[in-house]
């Protein structure tokens, strides 16, 4: 009986000395991971920048973009100048339009459509890919179908069918780039929702009463999370690059809209002799997608570690 | 044996389509065979079988999260077509094997243990906190984990969080489902000791799953042995583990290594390996596996034979214990 | 006799991290001979699986192995070059790993597989290898050993699997095996029959066997010596028999009073529990890294050196408490 005793109040200790939490908090682990992760903080600071500058174009352009000064036509920027030209820092285009302006207003449009994009298909991508990953069966057969029939149609020639057929704008090709760039969304959210989904605490949640919609949304969506940001960012600068290049071409945003695409375009024409028409949309484009790929890697490097 | 019941199962079966590839169909799977088992209220009965014999499957069904194909759960004795989901949650709770799956990781353990409290709208959002304070007291965790991640939780403070969650509504019924296989041996019996003193102190009844029979002797007071699906041996813990009959359960008891030295590793004759569930051998499923086996066990399944409390499904003892004969048409539906 | 196979001295593992340096293994030493199963016990964490991986040369890039002495068939195995360690390993030297459905490769057949770590070490031709292949597919127990050759891992369950791990863990003719938790993954029924299959071969083809596990049971079953492993030390070590009957650490005491017995432990009986968790092991250690959990602790177990108490016929153990002082307490306590 002794011993029996000394257990008793070996469980009375335990339960008053407890165990000690030794692990610090996810949310302070994760702080400390954002700051040691080099290229998530480059990647969020050149983001934030581009961002502050989409937001402030209306205070920071010295010029209308779309403000045409034929007297003024391909000047030069400053440092073709012996004396800087205050009014055109970045020198003009064809028509006498200030680029630094265009630029600056550019950026509103490549983020636009990063972000639409992105949002659009995120959301037909995430609900199809969660929708077949949790309930399996017939429903992810179906869902399947429709990812390859997608996957089967390039969307470089849709999209230009589809602005030859709804003519050229902002909106046509945000839709178009919207209603086809989800299928990775899709693939990715299907297979981590499978695997969620069979974690015990889905069937605990199951077996406390919950609704279907309440686990999807409650349970299985905030641990998908993570993954879908990473998704997203890949999306965003896929989408952004496409709408360059549709502009490129001439299937995206019409001028005279200031589109880093569209000004690439316009700028091909006089490549030889004022070659920064081309290379500071170029650069523009390119530190955009640079950040949210760096942003994007880094994001991945930092939470899916949380996971696991 | 006249106590009341807190759970039971009437003949339950459950099939499922297995996918045998693109052309060739599907076959069923009986991963539940007639199953007709009674946990009486207060006491712990144990399901012990090896993996694939068909005891999640049971777990699943009296949770109410599979519905049998055919048979009936009756809740202290009302059938389960009586209750809705949410019904039957409140009387019955498990509790999982894998910690670390069991606690959905991106929420503090307050938001876990209170979850229930929210589901079923119960009391005022205010009190849920005081709540959840008073049964990390019970489940002899510190007031401060509620705040805490479950990442920041050892394995056994993780299942005792699991405890509280299941414990909040103050449910009849617990389903242990391996409540100790992925713990350190240390905190294996802290929990065990734990589900004993929530057991009196809330009266709880108990099916404890397990594989480990020295756990479940331990703990239960009646013991069901589930082999392919069904159940082959039940009785009450003593009769059981003094007097094993089929030679199922005697292979399972030969097998438990209790840490005494000098008594080396047990032959437990169990040569082949254990069958198909798509595919069960014909007569007594259990036959090509069986030391005993003679030639009625190949070709005609087993009919249960009850003696007193003991039953067991084995011609070794077809009809109460008599020598087994010839007659009998295992006509199980 | 000279039948020691593997001598290892003072044997620690550190590994950088994030907080500071790691010292997962902290000096473990012990000999295995011929024939002899040395099981090393204890929970997750307490370093066990790491020296088992130190030993084989297998430790992760970034951790570092120190040892006053590790000799394997009387050769220093320190600094050997990977290309010498791979060749051990496999060959004199083999591993069973606990997880038989990761350890076998899913697009090669058993067959492949078995005859390749044959062809590796040994050299002989494919017929040999064959030949070999299915004299210990039988011996493990797998019936038309011939025909399973063909077959793939997935066509297997999971006691077949390990079945194949240990056959191809015996290809060569190992002088030592180290199975890191065998049979952890498996069902209870197959656990013996695998448990009985390695105590079986290893007395027929006088190997020695390190076995690492967390589960007394299978110690007290198998073991000839047992070593217990606490917090990257040994705590306790001692012929098999010895050590169970008279457990002198705190900790091993704790430990088998945790475990349930049928026929000792009335059913409903509280079980004894070892209350705490393991320390955390980064940084600076001292003293008795147990003494936060321990019934008997005083502040003379914070100046704890590693010079183990040794009781004869080599059980020893590292406590403060005098062997009179735990014999004596055994009796009353186990006398009503």
């Amino acid at each position: 009986m002794t011993d029996n005793s000394a257990a008793r109040s070996l469980v009375f200790r335990q339960r008053q000395t407890a165990e000690e939490i030794l692990e610090p908090s996810p949310w302070s682990k994760l702080r400390r991971r954002i700051l040691g992760n080099h290229s998530f903080l480059i990647g969020a600071v050149i983001l934030a920048a581009i961002f502050a500058v989409a937001i402030l174009a209306p205070l920071l352009a010295p010029h209308d973009p779309y403000d045409q000064d034929l007297t003024k036509r391909l000047t030069n920027p400053f440092w073709h100048e012996k004396k800087i030209d205050a009014a055109h820092v970045l020198g003009t285009d064809k028509v006498g339009r200030d680029y630094l302006s265009r630029l600056i207003y550019g950026s509103q449009i490549s983020l636009l459509i990063g972000f639409s994009t992105m949002l659009i298909s995120g959301v037909i991508g995430t609900v199809l890919g969660v929708t077949a990953g949790y309930f399996g069966g017939r429903v992810d057969m179906v869902v399947n179908f429709i990812i390859n029939t997608r996957l089967a149609m390039p969307v470089f020639l849709v999209a230009m069918a589809a602005v030859v057929a709804f003519g050229a704008s902002l909106t046509v090709v945000i839709l178009v780039l919207g209603l086809f760039l989800w299928d990775r969304f899709a693939v990715v959210m299907r297979s981590i929702t499978m695997q969620a989904r069979d974690l015990d605490y889905v069937k605990a949640a199951r077996a406390m009463g919950c609704s279907t919609p309440y686990i999807i949304v409650r349970e299985i969506f905030p641990n998908v999370l993570s993954s879908l940001t990473v998704v997203a960012t890949v999306e965003m600068a896929n989408a952004i690059l496409l709408e360059a290049a549709l502009s490129f071409l001439g299937f995206g945003v019409q001028a005279p809209t200031p589109s880093w695409g569209l000004m690439l375009n316009e700028g091909r024409e006089y490549m030889f002799f004022s070659p920064w028409l081309l290379a500071l949309p170029g650069v523009c484009l390119f530190m955009l997608v640079l950040a949210i790929n760096l942003f994007g890697d880094g994001l991945r490097d930092v939470t899916l570690e949380r996971e696991r | 044996m006249t106590e009341a019941a807190a759970l039971e199962t009437v003949d339950v079966t459950c099939v499922f389509q297995v996918s045998q590839g693109l052309l060739r169909g599907s076959k069923p799977l009986r991963a539940v065979n007639g199953v007709s088992l009674k946990i009486p209220r207060g006491r712990v009965v144990g399901l012990v079988g090896e993996s694939g014999c068909g005891k999640s499957t049971m777990a699943n069904i009296l949770l109410g999260l599979q519905r049998p194909s055919s048979g009936d759960v009756l809740y202290s004795g009302d059938s389960a077509a009586g209750f809705s989901r949410r019904q039957i949650a409140r009387r019955i709770q498990p509790i999982f094997q894998d910690p670390y799956s069991s606690l959905n990781p991106t929420k503090s353990i307050e938001s876990i243990v209170s979850q229930p409290l929210r589901i079923h709208n119960v009391g005022a959002p205010s009190e849920w906190s005081a709540r959840v304070g008073e049964m990390l007291d019970v489940v002899g965790l510190p007031r401060r984990v509620a705040s805490s991640y479950p990442s920041q939780l050892s394995g056994g403070q993780r299942q005792r969080v699991a405890i509280a969650r299941a414990l909040i509504m103050r449910p009849e019924v617990v389903i242990c489902d391996e409540p100790t296989s992925a713990l350190d041996v240390s905190v294996q019996s802290q929990i065990l000791n734990l589900l004993q003193d929530l057991k009196e102190e809330f009266g709880l009844t108990y099916l404890l799953i397990s594989h480990n029979l020295a756990v479940v002797q331990h703990m239960a007071d009646r013991v069901a042995v589930m082999y392919l699906g069904r159940i082959v041996e039940e009785a009450d813990s003593d009769t059981l583990f003094n007097d094993p009959r089929h030679p199922y359960t005697r292979a399972l008891l030969g097998s438990v290594l209790t840490p005494e030295p000098r008594l080396g590793v047990p032959d437990t004759h169990l040569g082949a390996v254990f069958p198909n569930p798509i595919d069960p051998p014909p007569g007594c499923t259990f036959h090509p596996r069986c030391p005993d086996c003679m030639a009625i066990c190949r070709s005609e399944p087993p009919r249960p034979a009850s003696d007193g409390g003991h039953k067991t499904e084995c011609h070794l003892y077809g009809g109460a214990g008599a020598p087994p004969t010839a007659t009998h048409r295992g006509d199980n539906p | 006799m000279s039948g020691t196979i593997l001598e290892v001295e003072n044997l620690s593992v550190d590994i950088p991290v994030a907080a500071g340096m790691l010292h997962p293994v902290r000096g473990i030493g012990f000999t295995v001979s011929r024939g002899e199963t040395l099981c090393i016990v204890g929970e997750s964490g307490c370093g066990k699986s790491l020296t088992s991986l130190a030993i084989m040369g297998l430790l992760p890039k970034t951790a570092r192995r120190n040892a006053d002495r590790m000799e394997f068939l009387g050769r220093d195995i320190r600094n050997l070059r990977e290309r010498e360690m791979a060749r051990l390993r496999g060959g004199s030297m083999s591993m069973i790993f606990q997880e038989p459905m990761t350890s076998l490769n899913p697009s090669y057949t058993i067959g492949n597989q078995l005859a390749e770590v044959y062809l590796r070490h040994v050299e002989q031709s494919r017929a040999a290898a064959r030949d070999r292949a299915v004299f210990l597919l039988e011996k493990v127990g797998i019936s038309s050993a011939a025909s399973r050759l063909g077959q793939y891992p997935h066509q297997l369950s999971g006691g077949q699997r390990q079945r194949v791990m240990i056959a191809m863990a015996l290809m060569c003719g190992p002088e030592l095996i180290i199975a890191d938790e065998p049979t952890t993954a498996l069902d209870v029924t197959i656990q013996a029959q695998i448990l009985h299959l390695l105590a079986e071969l290893q007395r027929e083809f006088r190997m020695g066997m390190i076995l690492i596990t967390h589960d007394l049971g299978i110690v007290a079953r198998v073991a000839d010596k047992v070593q217990v492993m606490y917090a990257g030390k040994t705590v306790e070590e001692g012929p098999c028999e010895t050590v169970f009957d008279a457990p002198m650490h705190p900790y091993t005491q704790g430990l088998l009073r945790c475990i349930p017995i049928p026929g000792r432990t009335r059913r409903g009986e509280r079980l004894g529990s070892v209350p705490g968790i393991v320390p955390n092991l980064v940084g600076e250690l001292s003293g008795c890294m147990f003494r936060n959990r321990c019934d008997y602790a005083s502040d003379a177990c914070a100046g704890l050196r590693d010079e183990p108490t040794r009781m004869g016929d080599g059980h020893a153990y590292t406590c403060l408490r005098a062997p009179e002082e735990v014999l004596g307490e055994r009796q009353p306590a186990e006398a009503p």
